[in-house]
């Protein structure tokens, strides 16, 4: 009991920090979903007005469309930085000579913050930059480069650009996670007379799941709070015509009034979409997390 | 030894007993003022030393915030009664929250020069709730065409004064191997793009327009705002090289560098143009309309205001101070430090681009997407600055855009027939 007391004691100081600067702001915000504002004034509460909003003209047509641009992202991540990634891991795997610079090369972008990144490409994807220079030298474009002002490649720019920013962290993890397989079990199935791509595909990948597991988690709840990029490339209100919309940039500007560069407010309605996006974001990643659980083999 | 150290203290505080009796009789009160102007720092200093020379009991503490923070800072400090005396604020919609939860004091009996003041320059800080002035204001930009005169005289082409004019011109600027226009709105800067649509508006869609928008006999799928948006796209082989991934900042450096002929914009380029590039010679004209005519018809709105706030403890001096914000005196003395036409008429300037631009101020028609229709989201503004670069490139038609207008702000506007 006295070991029980001790323990909380100990414990305590961290609830307490949790609570303050976690919990209590969650709780109050959840609270406030369930109120009318007017500016950054609660008035009464109406309940589930303010979700009931979310699903009516005009803020339908941006909810489901930045919600559609946050699964394209989570798809083009999964398959262009987590396959890619998985892909270069096992190459790394194999590899044993300058395995760790090439990880390193691959990490490197990871250490810079995407407001960084996202600059840089801005400059490097302008008209008159240097991709474009590059692309018309090779003579694969002609003219003027504008993929980041045409509402067809502007997402899809951004994405790949987020998978080179990120790259290196799925072949750290794979690697690790490849690492950790019993040498042996490659050993036998060589004998076997396996190659390279069956042993990915029966061997690595089966006793990879704990790996894959954490690593789509991470994606999933890194795609769908999606800001950073955007802000910096195309500004908070996803241009060209929406086109890069995410519900974090529709949040930011529900909450902080910037819908046409005009400060008006709609926080009920911001914090409704909060709401929605904690649940997603929860009840999707436990999900995930006990789906890959079954999935999980023991050599 | 101590007995002197003990008057030598006493001697001290008698001193500042002194002083501070002094200061009371003195009653000096230190009025602070936030502003977004970060740029207009210095010059907003020496309009202020002006007050304070004349007003020796009160002293002026301007602070400034970056215009991307400034709403955030100011509403939170308002909430938590920390706000300056005098606030900066933003006009028509953006003002509408801060007044309902009343965080502001209404001026009319407070500034009475405000009566006098032209209606574009008020309208912008008056309440929809009930009516009152909320702040004085400031400025009253129009939209138009800055240009580099050195080019145009190159060329050997004068200001156009109709529409075919204009185009020929920019033919022969594109023949020459010149950007004729330096446009982009990319990233998020669209709003320069939606000033276009603004400005070429008027020379279309004429002075009875507006309150035909607002008595509801107009909307914006009229076929007069319709030829706007289409002529505002129809000048795209003008604009700047790779239109669609140029933005704000690129294009006025295209036109500050001399390596575009013009640009469209609003008054308060004047300022930041010269700023940037003393050297460049460069004027303004209003965008000409079909007909040739002398005073052409130009989108004027206003800009913003300077508002008493509720809780400030100095109500008195900081009033003193708006109602010289509200006089002559300071709209010239505005005029001259900034470049910006004034919140009145009858200001003279020895600044030929100000020049013109308070001669543009003779014929004025307000701002439509934003004087009128930015009160309420979705606003009109959402919708021109999403889609038009989209519009520019052709994948949507001027109709489309102007219909998705329309619908987003049938969701909250109310004709007053």
């Amino acid at each position: 009991m006295s070991r029980h007391a001790l323990a909380l004691a100990f414990v305590l100081p961290a609830l307490a920090l949790y609570g303050l600067f976690v919990l209590y702001p969650l709780l109050t915000s959840l609270w406030g979903s369930l109120f009318q504002w007017r500016g950054l004034r609660q008035m009464g509460f109406i309940g589930l007005g303010n979700f009931v909003r979310l699903f009516e003209f005009p803020n339908s047509d941006r909810m489901f469309g930045a919600l559609g641009h946050n699964v394209l992202w989570f798809v083009g991540i999964m398959v262009l930085q987590n396959g890619i990634g998985l892909f270069f891991a096992y190459l790394l795997f194999w590899s044993r000579k300058g395995a760790a610079f090439f990880q390193s090369v691959f990490f490197f972008p990871a250490m810079l913050s995407p407001v960084i990144v996202g600059a840089l490409w801005r400059l490097l994807l302008a008209p008159n930059g240097a991709v474009e220079w590059g692309l018309n030298t090779l003579g694969l474009h002609e003219g003027r480069l504008t993929v980041l002002g045409d509402s067809q490649w502007a997402l899809w720019m951004l994405i790949a650009i987020d998978a080179w920013n990120w790259m290196g962290l799925p072949v750290l993890i794979f690697t690790a996670g490849l690492r950790q397989i019993s040498y042996e079990v490659f050993e036998a199935a060589r004998l076997d007379g396996a190659g390279y791509g069956r042993m990915l595909f029966t061997i690595a990948l089966p006793l990879l799941v704990p790996s894959i597991s954490s690593v789509t988690t991470l994606s999933f709840i890194n795609t769908f709070n999606q800001f950073d990029i955007v802000y910096v490339m195309q500004g908070v209100q996803g241009n060209p015509n929406y086109s890069t919309d995410t519900l974090v940039t529709w949040f930011y500007r529900l909450a902080f009034g910037a819908e046409g560069s005009v400060g008006i407010t709609d926080i009920g309605l911001a914090l409704a979409l909060g709401t929605l996006l904690f649940l997603l974001l929860s009840v999707g990643s436990v999900l995930m997390l006990r789906g890959f659980d079954r999935l999980s083999v023991r050599p | 030894m101590m007995v002197r150290a003990r008057s030598l203290v006493a001697f001290g505080a008698a001193i500042l007993v002194g002083v501070s009796a002094a200061g009371a009789a003195f009653a000096e009160e230190t009025v602070t003022i936030w502003s977004w102007r970060t740029e207009d720092e210095a010059a907003m200093n020496r309009i202020f030393d002006t007050f304070e020379a004349a007003n020796p009991d009160i002293k002026i503490n301007l602070q400034f915030t970056p215009d991307a923070d400034y709403q955030n800072r100011l509403s939170t400090a308002l909430r938590g009664g920390k706000g300056p005396d005098i606030a900066q604020l933003k006009a028509y919609g953006e003002l509408q929250p801060l007044v309902e939860g009343g965080y502001l004091e209404p001026l009319n009996d407070r500034v009475p020069a405000l009566a006098e003041m032209p209606a574009t320059a008020t309208g912008g800080a008056t309440a929809v709730s009930d009516g009152k002035f909320y702040g004085v204001p400031y400025s009253v930009p129009v939209l138009g065409v800055f240009y580099n005169t050195d080019i145009f005289a190159a060329n050997g082409i004068a200001v156009p004064k109709t529409y075919a004019e204009f185009v020929a011109a920019a033919e022969k600027l594109k023949a020459a191997g010149v950007t004729p226009i330096a446009s982009g709105g990319a990233q998020g800067s669209a709003w320069a793009l939606e000033i276009g649509v603004g400005m070429i508006g008027p020379t279309i869609y004429g002075a009875g327009f507006y309150n035909e928008m607002m008595s509801g006999k107009a909307n914006f799928e009229d076929p007069r705002y319709i030829a706007t948006l289409k002529r505002f796209a129809d000048l795209k082989p003008y604009y700047s090289e790779g239109f669609a991934g140029v933005d704000y900042t690129t294009s006025t450096q295209q036109f500050i560098n001399g390596k575009a002929a013009m640009f469209f914009g609003g008054s308060w380029e004047n300022g930041s143009f010269k700023a940037q590039n003393p050297d460049l010679k460069f004027s303004v004209f209003p965008f000409p309309g079909d007909e040739a005519t002398d005073k052409p018809l130009v989108a004027a709105f206003s800009d913003g205001s300077y508002g008493l706030v509720a809780e400030s403890q100095n109500k008195d001096a900081a009033t003193k101070v708006l109602n010289w914000m509200a006089s002559p005196e300071f709209a010239q003395r505005f005029a001259d430090e900034l470049g910006w036409p004034a919140a009145r008429p009858n200001v003279t300037s020895n600044d030929p681009v100000l020049e013109e631009m308070i001669a543009m101020q003779a014929n004025t028609t307000p701002y439509l997407s934003l004087v009128g229709f930015r009160w309420q989201a979705p606003t009109a503004s959402s919708v021109i600055q999403a889609e038009v670069i989209d519009m520019v490139e052709g994948k949507i038609t001027p109709e489309k855009l102007a219909s998705d207008v329309q619908t987003a702000v049938d969701t909250w506007f109310k004709p007053k027939p």
